[in-house]
């Protein structure tokens, strides 16, 4: 039987921390350093091989390779040729939905790496991750995030304030799933200077005759995105009684605006790459999941409808530097 | 009837045809237009609804979803300026209308079923049009995946239009319709009736012409107007007319110089008749005369006892019968002339031996006349001449008896010269000259016509038929010449005639005149031979059977054509003697089956009194291969008989029972004698003559069969007494009759 006295003891445990320490500075340094070469797997998976899908997936390809070369490797899975897709999500270090679709697909199985979903409403995307997670925290938790098309409604009230006078009354649309911001929107737009006139409409409710009297008093209409049922059953109305009162109407959609709106804030396929590119540039394996605002928008009129409202536009440049100003 | 004739003219014609397929053309297009402007009357009248219903239902979309009416009333107004839109309605899906305006019977839509209101439906004068009205949302979201909603029936909208406005264009349209039509069928009437009358008239006015003209009147013309054939038909009647005068006028001459002509035939036919009257009376009294002759002659041998004069008797009816003989061989020879059937040969033979022969054959006749007979024959005549021997010798043979017969003293001279020698032939110049009575001048150019002779003094002196020197000019013709003849009265004529023959080549076998019996025995010269005699008249059967008998031919006999066939099928024969006019089965018919069974190894001569060459011909045609004039020529019928035998034939000698013991076994045959004579024996005793005739006539068919005439004449005696003898006499004779065949058939 060995015996140690007590210095000994001492030595030992200090000579055996030492080993361990050195043991764990190696594993630290290997680690660090395979972690540093290896290249990001990032899964693309779009609903439908359509023009706008393909441009967003290609831009974002294109200025990821471009910023961080070497650093990515991508793979695209279209929905409806989902055959390896739960493989290919097992090996993504990231994995991007385009699209409603997509996103309802990619939820459902429920994959390890981080989601971002684009191209998909807010709503749309509440409604998923219930569907799919139980609720949003819960998807944010695991590690589900979105980059909403629906603009901050800000930037539309601040164009309805450049377009009409001050104290003109500002005719807001809002739907069941946005009718909860109507104390904050209040807010804002008396803030702005103008004067909120809300309406809000359900699925059961003639559009027209809740409509017209609010937009016919209003020198400026802005309906509020809301969910896909609402959008179709009042755009229509909405355009009719914009043409019929000649009240401007600042739209959420390029369709809205071709269609008979003034002006359009809306995410273009460019703007939802740039915003893609940023959240995975800034992103890691260990990214909460998070309900983002898009950074980028554009901007655009309808011009026949201005020459018949008799407004007189700015440059677009004009617009975008005043809401810089004002988110300054 | 009046109609009928209302409508016979060209004119009335012409215009239905023309009028009616016009009035019918113009009542089809006119209810296809009225018809067609109807369709489309009211598919516009439709269309202008459905465009207008469809519109409003578009633009009733805002108004009537927001309940809109002063809305929906605007609308209503703009439709409502389109003339024929009567009324318009609007009502939601619950069928509360919501706006009504103008004449609107809403009854009428509360009876409508929905299903049924996608087509416009018709009531009380009114079209009513349905369209729905639609709530339809416009998905105005970018990068929208979801399905749009289907569009939602918010209600309807009615609009009626008024067909009063259709039916005043519909009257309008058939107004101008029936005028545009009155009017064409006016003009087209105007323009039928022009056409017709401007073709009738003429044809009006060439019909008069022609009535006129059909009155005799040919000097009047047709006026040439109208159509251009109308003008020509005119024109066609003038030249017509014309034709017809200058016809008349060709005519009324020529029946002028026909009836002239007519005039001399008729007097030429008389002259003939009288020449064939007077032929016929002399033709009558020279066939009498020899005929007499032959009759008287005959009954006087039968009475006359002594030989000298039997034979003078004898020799008168032999010179009568060849003078008959002779009389119808010219007639025949003439009918062959007439009907140009003269057939010419053409073999080599040597004139000099001919001549002479024939000189042989006149002398004996100018001796008896105390006349000279001499020919010369030049030394330009090739000696072989090729041609017909026979009918150049005929010739100088009927001129020679001529002179020989119209030559009293002083003599007979034949010259032969040759006259011309081409590649093709020579020309031969023969002359008959002789010193006679000459001939009158005036009787020399128809001399050579039939039936004529100087006088007919000549013809009671000389006898003849007035055919010879008409046959001889005819062959003369045959043989490329022609024939002359140079007379003076009292001091004689010269008949020359010229032919042409070719000259044969050296080694060419000659022709003789042949003479079969020349050389042979008589008793001989048939031996061995069968032939059948198929004659029904049994003395000229006989007459023949015994004539060949005398040959030492066996001879079979036939009463008919049927038994012929049957001897001809079942017997073996050399040779058929067919009479020509035989009961039951003809003699032509039996040529053919005979030649049709046998082929043409068997053949048969045929026997006629007809000299036509028609009936000669179609003895020929039936398979004769040779044809003989009634009476028969003994000479004739032999030597025809040694020409149509084989080679072989006719040298064999008789074996005795001849026929029989070649043709069936004579056991046989004898049994079968016997037996029928057995049979009517027993029939005899038993006095059972019912079966008795067809017994006898068994027993002759076989006796003639087998060519047994004696027997056969016995048989046919017996026949003919059995009836009215008792049964022993019966018995006797059939005793007799076995005795015969017992003695004569068969030992």
């Amino acid at each position: 039987m060995i015996f140690f006295n007590p210095s000994q003891l001492v030595k030992l445990a200090r000579r055996s921390a030492k080993c361990w320490l050195a043991s764990l500075l190696l594993l630290v340094f290997t680690c660090s350093y395979a972690f540093a070469d290896r290249k990001y797997n990032v899964l693309f998976v779009a609903s439908k091989p359509s023009a706008d899908y393909v441009e967003v997936l290609n831009s974002v390809k294109q200025q990821l390779e471009k910023q961080s070369p070497e650093r990515y490797e991508f793979n695209t899975v279209f929905r409806n040729s989902e055959l390896n897709l739960k493989t290919d999500l097992a090996a993504a270090d990231f994995v991007v939905t385009i699209g409603t679709a997509a996103a309802d697909t990619v939820f459902s199985t429920r994959p390890k790496a981080p989601i971002l979903s684009v191209l998909i409403t807010e709503n749309a995307f509440s409604v998923l991750t219930e569907k799919h997670y139980g609720s949003i925290e819960a998807a944010f938790a695991a590690q589900v995030s979105s980059i909403c098309l629906d603009q901050p409604v800000t930037r539309s009230i601040q164009l309805a304030k450049l377009l009409v006078s001050d104290s003109s009354g500002v005719g807001v649309m809002l739907g069941p799933a946005s009718v909860h911001r109507q104390p904050e929107l209040s807010k804002y737009i008396t803030n702005s200077g103008l004067q909120p006139q809300f309406v809000s409409i359900s699925a059961k409710d003639n559009p027209i005759h809740k409509i017209e009297p609010v937009l016919s008093r209003s020198d400026v209409f802005i309906p509020i995105s809301d969910s896909r049922l609402i959008n179709i059953a009042t755009a229509k109305w909405i355009l009719h009684l914009s043409y019929r009162h000649k009240v401007p109407v600042i739209a959420f959609s390029k369709s809205y605006l071709k269609a008979g709106a003034l002006a359009a804030i809306y995410s273009s396929p460019a703007d939802v790459a740039e915003d893609t590119v940023d959240w995975l540039l800034n992103s890691t394996s260990a990214t909460v999941g998070s309900s983002n605002k898009p950074a980028y928008y554009s901007l655009n009129f309808n011009q026949s409808v201005a020459a018949n409202l008799k407004i007189k536009l700015q440059t677009e440049q004009f617009y975008r530097d005043h809401f810089s100003q004002e988110a300054k | 009837m009046a109609a009928n004739k209302r409508f016979s003219s060209i004119h009335s014609r012409l215009l239905v045809t023309s009028l009616l397929p016009l009035t019918l053309l113009c009542m089809v297009l006119a209810s296809y237009m009225i018809s067609s402007q109807r369709t489309l009357l009211l598919a516009n009248l439709k269309n202008i609804g459905g465009i207008a219903v469809q519109q409003v239902s578009s633009s009733a979309e805002f108004a009537l979803y927001s309940n809109n009416q002063e809305m929906l009333r605007d609308l209503g107004e703009s439709v409502l300026d389109i003339p024929s839109v009567k009324g318009i309605a609007f009502y939601n899906l619950s069928q509360e209308t919501n706006v009504t305006m103008g004449s609107f019977d809403l009854s009428v839509l509360k009876d409508q079923d929905e299903d049924d209101l996608v087509k416009p439906f018709y009531a009380d004068h009114l079209w009513y049009f349905y369209a729905p009205i639609t709530r339809e949302g416009i998905p105005l979201l970018d990068y929208d995946e979801g399905i749009n909603p289907e569009p939602e029936v918010i209600g309807w909208v009615v609009v009626s239009l008024t067909d009063e406005i259709l039916m005043e264009q519909r009257r309008e349209g058939i107004f101008a319709v029936l005028v545009v039509s009155t009017l064409g069928l006016l003009i087209a009437a105007w323009i039928a009736m022009r056409i017709g009358r401007s073709i009738s008239r003429p044809l009006e006015n060439l019909t008069a012409t022609v009535d006129t003209m059909e009155a005799g009147n040919l000097s009047i013309y047709a006026t040439e107007e109208g159509p251009i054939e109308l003008r020509k038909l005119a024109s066609g009647i003038n030249q017509l007319s014309t034709s017809v005068r200058q016809y008349n006028v060709r005519m009324q001459s020529e029946v002028a110089r026909a009836t002239a002509q007519l005039q001399i035939t008729l007097i030429e036919l008389e002259d003939a008749m009288e020449a064939q009257d007077q032929f016929l009376a002399r033709m009558s009294h020279e066939l009498r005369t020899p005929l007499t002759a032959v009759i008287g002659f005959s009954k006087l041998l039968a009475a006359e006892s002594d030989a000298e004069k039997r034979d003078e008797s004898l020799r008168i009816i032999s010179m009568s019968s060849n003078m008959l003989l002779t009389m119808i061989d010219d007639i025949l020879e003439f009918s062959k002339a007439r009907a140009g059937g003269f057939t010419l040969e053409k073999v080599s033979f040597d004139i000099d031996s001919w001549m002479a022969d024939l000189i042989a054959i006149h002398g004996p006749r100018a001796d008896e006349r105390g006349l000279s007979l001499k020919y010369s024959i030049d030394e330009n005549v090739p000696k072989i001449l090729l041609g017909d021997p026979v009918r150049f010798t005929q010739v100088i043979s009927n001129l020679l008896s001529n002179a020989v017969k119209f030559t009293d003293h002083g003599g007979v001279k034949v010259s032969i010269a040759c006259i011309a020698d081409e590649d093709s032939g020579v020309v031969l110049h023969c002359a008959v000259e002789d010193t006679g009575k000459g001939i009158k001048e005036e009787k020399i150019p128809v001399l050579f016509d039939p039936f004529s002779q100087e006088d007919t003094s000549i013809n009671r002196r000389f006898g003849g038929a007035g055919l010879g020197l008409s046959i001889c000019k005819s062959l003369v013709q045959a043989m490329g010449g022609e024939i002359k003849v140079r007379s003076k009265l009292g001091q004689g004529s010269v008949f020359s005639f010229t032919c042409r023959l070719a000259a044969a080549e050296a080694g060419e076998p000659q022709v003789k005149i042949a003479n079969p019996l020349e050389n042979r025995d008589p008793d001989k010269i048939l031996s061995g031979v069968t032939v059948l005699v198929a004659e029904d008249n049994a003395f000229n059967q006989k007459l023949i059977v015994r004539l060949l008998n005398a040959y030492g031919a066996s001879c079979l006999t036939a009463d008919n054509g049927l038994e012929a066939i049957d001897i001809a099928e079942k017997l073996h024969l050399d040779a058929i003697l067919m009479d020509i006019h035989m009961p039951i089965v003809d003699g032509i018919t039996a040529c053919e089956t005979i030649v049709e069974q046998s082929g043409e190894s068997l053949p048969i001569i045929g026997l006629t009194a007809d000299v036509t060459l028609a009936e000669q011909e179609r003895i020929k045609k039936a398979g004769a291969v040779m044809m003989l004039l009634k009476p028969v020529d003994e000479d004739k019928l032999i030597s025809s008989l040694i020409k149509v035998l084989p080679q072989s034939q006719g040298r064999e000698q008789s074996s005795g029972m001849g026929l029989l013991s070649t043709v069936v076994p004579v056991d046989e045959l004898k049994k079968a004698l016997y037996e029928n004579l057995d049979k009517i024996d027993i029939q005899l005793q038993n006095n059972e003559n019912a079966s008795l005739r067809g017994i006898i006539h068994d027993l002759m068919g076989l006796s003639g069969l087998y060519g047994m005439s004696e027997l056969r004449e016995l048989v046919m005696q017996f026949r003919a007494d059995y009836g009215s003898l008792n049964a022993e006499v019966n018995l006797r004779r059939v005793e007799d009759i076995r005795q015969h065949i017992k003695a004569f058939v068969f030992e």
